[in-house]
């Protein structure tokens, strides 16, 4: 009884998180498969279901933020693996078409060099970078997020930023805020 | 759209300033649109569709097993039962030892003695001189 009680309020709970970083989750993961809309509601939408069916996994050692954005990171690494495979095999990815709606705002040329840019990055370094200074997690989260230490999480981000600072080195002068 | 600079978190990496402003451009042009109300809709409806769906197949395969399971049984139950009686033997019956013997008797006379044999040569044997017929119930066995 009191284990279904706890059930319940773990889904009360997770039905409030879902509702809450909807947003977040989405851009999450467009930013991690490389700025495709329909992928990112894929990853977001199988990252929400998948966390859904495994609460009763959820063991509550990690917070429940940290425990589903867990969760999406791989999905959208699982995307990434199939994407390449599909690409691969059939030559059925196509980079330019990655924009079905587009925004109404902003610079799409900047954003395909920024795409380019981040696509370069090792895995690690893109998924530390995009966390950390694009979704504003902590070091700690982060590091947690990917299962990775601290250390190594700092290490990714530097890596990260000297490779950025190399393609997009124009970004960084005084001015250039839009 | 501008945003404070993030080095004055104490749990993000300190950023020189150009570093900053070259991740806040970042973060400004790489986002998607948000989602409009109809959107959010549209994904909260997917969610719970896949949710509904994964639920059915979780319910599907335990009920699947149980049903190959109960198959299974049933199909072993069928081969195990013993056949009804009055129905003809699955295998044609054999012949007496003693016949058996007799043929074998007569095929190693064949290859011994060749065609002039016949297994009723026992009779032949039983018509040999007294210490031909010891001789040969020793080579043949005969007793």
């Amino acid at each position: 009884m009191e284990r279904a009680t706890a059930d319940g309020d773990l889904e009360l709970r997770f039905a409030a998180f879902a509702d809450a970083h909807r947003e977040r989750a989405r851009r999450l993961a467009w930013r991690l498969v490389g700025g495709d809309d329909a992928a990112a509601d894929d990853v977001a939408q199988d990252a929400f279901v998948r966390a859904w069916l495994g609460l009763a996994r959820f063991r509550g050692d990690a917070s429940l933020g940290t425990w589903f954005y867990r969760i999406l990171v791989r999905q959208a690494a699982q995307h990434r693996r199939w994407r390449g495979l599909r690409e691969l095999w059939g030559g059925l990815g196509n980079p330019d078409a990655a924009d079905p709606r587009p925004r109404p705002d902003g610079d799409p040329a900047l954003r395909a060099r920024i795409q380019a840019a981040l696509e370069k990055l090792p895995r690690g370094q893109r998924e530390a970078f995009v966390l950390v200074h694009l979704e504003e997690f902590t070091v700690a989260e982060a590091a947690e997020i990917l299962g990775k230490a601290v250390g190594t999480v700092k290490s990714h981000l530097h890596r990260a930023l000297t490779a950025l600072r190399r393609d997009l080195g124009d970004l960084a002068a005084e001015g250039t805020e839009s | 759209m501008t945003r404070p600079p993030i080095s004055h978190d104490p749990d993000r990496p300190a950023l020189a300033p150009g570093d900053a402003r070259l991740v806040a451009r970042v973060r400004d042009a790489f986002a998607p649109a948000p989602m409009s109300g109809p959107e959010r809709a549209r994904f909260d409806a997917a969610v719970q569709e896949r949710v509904e769906r994964a639920r059915r197949r979780r319910l599907a395969w335990p009920a699947l097993g149980a049903g190959l399971a109960a198959a299974s049984l049933a199909a072993l139950f069928v081969v195990r039962q013993p056949a009804p009686t009055g129905a003809p033997p699955l295998v044609a019956e054999t012949e007496a030892p003693a016949a058996s013997v007799r043929l074998a008797s007569a095929w190693a006379g064949e290859l011994l003695y060749g065609e002039a044999y016949e297994d009723d040569g026992i009779e032949e044997y039983e018509a040999l001189p007294a210490e031909y017929a010891a001789i040969a119930g020793m080579l043949l066995d005969y007793d």
